[in-house]
């Protein structure tokens, strides 16, 4: 068939990988959003040209592939955990790292380490069943080789204290991370693929990168009493090249992804107006329990508000339960709790969920992690 | 996945399917049937303006008769590079870096959109080579364009770039319900053509979010894309001989997606008799294979006798007779001919004949359909007007027809002896296959509109015959 450009578009539904996007620590001051704001519209002028794409054909290669690609214009590692404590409390863990380029790399070497050539933001997340609300922390870096971004010794992917470290011995998708929310909670994790890799490279497409739909997660959370042992399912995102920038577009999703009980991984976007007008579209894939992944068909899959959370801070109105039909599918989602929205120049509520229903003709339960972007007031 | 459809630009005009003509609004009286009809048989010639050839090329390829689409700057964060075989020649400015089916310009907010062109339908390669004015055989409508239109919106930024996202968009939603094909390869755009109609004032070209008149029925009957070196011949447009008239005119509606204002239209009939007159001196492609001239000999004397008196003579005494014979008497799927004459689309002539892109007889379908000049058959594939039939070989005898079918794509090749596009015979039609991909590329003659049948007349040559009409028909 025809191979036309704008085929490529398609293809960011398949890959279903705009990653997790900027949402921002909770506890941000007016004058930090503006900002915030400034470097966003700063962003918006920065020029995409020189920035390489990724190259025709490209595969993923272990563990070259877990580290960063230096040339291209962004760069994005989502991870987001649902786990269980000792006790039986259900948790929600997102860590996300963003590298973004804002000189291209055949520019001239830099006169000081003060010229910034790109910027690292990371972002953890963490909910109890339990708890009221979410907290999280967001940090921002200048790309300093030691305290922010990819370093290729360490295997990791950091700012600061915060790391997800590939293990290059075990290239297939074992990795661990550490990460604190303030002075609040801190985590460690060991990651481990329970499915193979799934290449995220769809022809023509100006990114590429891969995802893990199915990790086990072990290790401790301290919550300031003490260190609990948790257990429970990842899923890790990986995209480099042009990214959507977040925010800045007349088009938001709502993005779910879920991991059943029954071994099945579901990935959902569902594209629409900002503005609330219009259609919205809707794209996802399933993959198996044997790790082969099909793509979901758009025109029998259906993704409906079910109830409206509002923001008591923004204001913001927010669909934060969802059901979700399509052949052989039929499952409601609700979040651990309401509160996972992040009151940030680029407002956004992303947080744990747990679904319940059928899927293939038996009942299932699974958790995952919901992200809507796109209804506060800009 | 591997395939998504692409924008339609409105290349096409013809005449679609069932639902009665319902007035939503205006006009006081329902038009009179009688005024948009043409009885079977010849098609009398119409004066056409004249143009100039190269000027018309230079406008098809470089002038911004689509007026919205994707802002440039989500497109080259998209796609920031092009691949050089979906280059053209004779392409200015920034179009010389775009595939050949969009068109650059800057809109009057001072964005620069990169819309669908004419080329997206009307233009298609085989071995190696575009074919400027080959009808799309594998353009892919079968799925929501509002995806693809959502998708693109992902990558604009900025106010100016999301007004003008916004007006293509919102187009987009109008007539995404209309639009979507049951198979890859079959054309939508009659039936998009109506659904932008049902949208638009005829008069001032005012877009309304809401349908004025009521819209076609959402599922489009299939068409195969018309080769346009066929108009050098043609005294009508399309299939059920609707474009009649003035010719240029009628074309603007390839316009019509993103219109505004008459006078946007003016402006674009200032240069479409020069589109006109560049398509009407396209010659049809030679046929690239070695052909046996003896056997191509003995097949004239098979097509003088068995096809010259429909489709017209070559060589040395071209003819043309321009004739159309009803649905039932050739025997082709019905449903297209039957929907333009049954009146369900006679609200659409009337918003022709008011507009500024035709008259009261612009739109005056006869009930059936006109025997198309040869020229060029071989490159043709799939054949009859809806693309039922994947190769010549199989047009000319029923018997080989195959029920199910699907284009190979991987790579797709011509096949020189059977003249058609590689294909597989399936033992399953479109019910039988769940995976919406797979489903999409099978060319499933027993649903509606999709038919094979009829025009049987070779069925009663012996082989011989029919090998030697095969071989004079790569000469045309």
């Amino acid at each position: 068939m025809r191979r036309l450009p704008l085929l490529a578009l398609a293809a960011l539904a398949v890959a279903g990988g705009l990653y997790w996007a900027w949402s921002g620590s909770d506890t941000a001051a007016p004058a930090r959003l503006d900002r915030y704001a400034a470097l966003l519209a700063e962003l918006e002028e920065l020029p995409g040209d020189g920035f390489p794409g990724p190259p025709p054909g490209w595969t993923p290669e272990f563990p070259r592939d877990h580290g960063d690609h230096a040339g291209s214009r962004m760069e994005s590692w989502a991870l987001a955990a649902h786990l269980t404590t000792a006790d039986g409390e259900t948790l929600g863990l997102q860590l996300s790292f963003l590298r973004l380029g804002i000189v291209a790399p055949g520019a001239p070497a830099p006169r000081s380490i003060w010229e910034v050539r790109e910027l690292d933001r990371a972002h953890v997340a963490l909910v109890a069943a339990a708890g009221a609300q979410a907290i999280g922390e967001e940090r921002f870096g200048r790309g300093i080789p030691g305290l922010g971004g990819y370093d290729a010794t360490e295997g990791a992917v950091r700012l600061d204290g915060w790391f997800l470290r590939f293990d290059s011995d075990e290239a297939r998708g074992h990795m661990t991370l550490h990460a604190t929310v303030s002075d609040k909670a801190g985590i460690d994790l060991t990651l481990r693929a329970e499915k193979p890799v799934l290449a995220l490279a769809p022809e023509g497409a100006p990114f590429a990168g891969y995802a893990f739909p199915r990790l086990s997660a072990q290790g401790t959370i301290d919550r300031g009493n003490g260190t609990e042992s948790v257990t429970g399912t990842a899923w890790l995102d990986h995209l480099w090249g042009e990214l959507p920038l977040p925010g800045s577009r007349p088009v938001a999703t709502d993005r779910l992804q879920l991991q059943l009980d029954d071994g099945t991984d579901l990935s959902l976007i569902r594209t629409r107006r900002a503005d609330g007008t219009g259609p919205a579209a809707l794209d996802g894939f399933a993959v198996a329990p044997d790790g082969t992944a099909s793509a979901l068909d758009g025109d029998s899959l259906r993704m409906t508000a079910r109830r409206i959370w509002r923001d008591p801070v923004t204001g913001t109105d927010y669909p934060v339960s969802w059901q979700i039909e399509g052949p052989g599918l039929d499952l409601v989602v609700e979040p651990l709790v309401d509160a996972q929205a992040f009151d940030t120049a680029v407002p956004v509520w992303s947080g744990t969920v747990r679904a319940r229903g059928r899927h293939a003709g038996a009942e299932t339960s699974g958790g995952g992690t919901l992200q809507l972007t796109g209804y506060g007031a800009r | 996945m591997t395939r998504r459809p692409l924008l339609a630009a409105l290349g096409l005009l013809g005449i679609a399917a069932i639902a009665g003509a319902v007035w939503l609004s205006q006009p006081p009286a329902p038009p009179d049937p009688a005024q948009f009809r043409s009885p079977a048989g010849p098609v009398p010639a119409s004066a056409q303006r004249p143009g100039d050839p190269e000027a018309g090329r230079r406008a098809l390829l470089n002038a911004p008769y689509v007026s919205c689409g994707i802002p440039y700057g989500a497109y080259s964060r998209l796609s920031p590079e092009t691949d050089p075989d979906m280059l053209i020649a004779g392409r200015e400015g920034r179009n010389a870096e775009l595939p050949y089916m969009l068109t650059s310009h800057v809109n009057a907010d001072g964005v620069e959109i990169v819309a669908n062109n004419c080329l997206t339908c009307h233009a298609e390669r085989i071995g190696g080579e575009l074919i400027v004015g080959l009808g799309s055989a594998f353009g892919d409508f079968t799925s929501d364009p509002n995806r693809l239109a959502l998708q693109a919106g992902t990558y604009v930024r900025g106010a100016a770039e999301t007004r003008a996202w916004q007006h293509w968009a919102e187009r987009i939603a109008g007539i995404a319900p209309y639009t979507q094909t049951k198979t890859v390869g079959a054309n939508p755009a009659p039936n998009l053509t109506w659904a932008l109609m049902s949208h638009l004032d005829p008069e001032t070209l005012e877009w309304s979010e809401t349908p004025l008149i009521d819209p076609p029925p959402e599922d489009p009957l299939p068409i195969s894309v018309p080769p346009w070196w066929g108009m050098r011949k043609k005294n009508a447009m399309f299939y059920t001989t609707i474009g009649r008239g003035d010719h240029a005119r009628f074309m603007l509606l390839a316009s019509m997606l993103c219109v505004g204002s008459p006078g946007e239209v003016a402006e674009i009939d200032a240069y479409a008799p020069d589109i006109r007159a560049y398509i009407a001196a396209l010659e049809p492609p030679e046929y690239p294979y070695p052909i046996d001239p003896e056997l191509a000999a003995r097949g004239e004397a098979v097509y003088r006798d068995a096809c010259a008196a429909c489709h017209g003579s070559h060589g040395a005494n071209v003819s043309f007779p321009n004739l159309t014979f009803a649905a039932d008497r050739i025997g082709t799927d019905p449903a297209y001919a039957n929907a333009a004459t049954d009146g369900s689309r006679d609200r659409f002539y009337d918003w022709l004949a008011r507009s500024p892109y035709g008259d009261a007889r612009s739109a005056a379908p006869a009930p059936g359909y006109i025997a198309p000049p040869l020229d060029g058959v071989w490159a043709t594939a799939p054949y009859l007007h809806n693309g039922s039939v994947p190769s010549l070989a199989a047009l000319l005898q029923s018997e080989i027809r195959p029920k199910y079918w699907r284009f190979r794509t991987d790579p797709r090749r011509y096949d020189p002896e059977a003249m058609g596009w590689d294909y597989d015979t399936l033992d399953h039609g479109q019910d039988a296959e769940t995976a919406p991909e797979a489903r999409h590329r099978i060319y499933d003659t027993t649903l509606p509109g999709y038919g094979n049948a009829g025009h049987t007349y070779s069925d009663r040559l012996d082989d011989a015959a029919r090998a030697a009409l095969l071989e004079y028909l790569k000469t045309l």
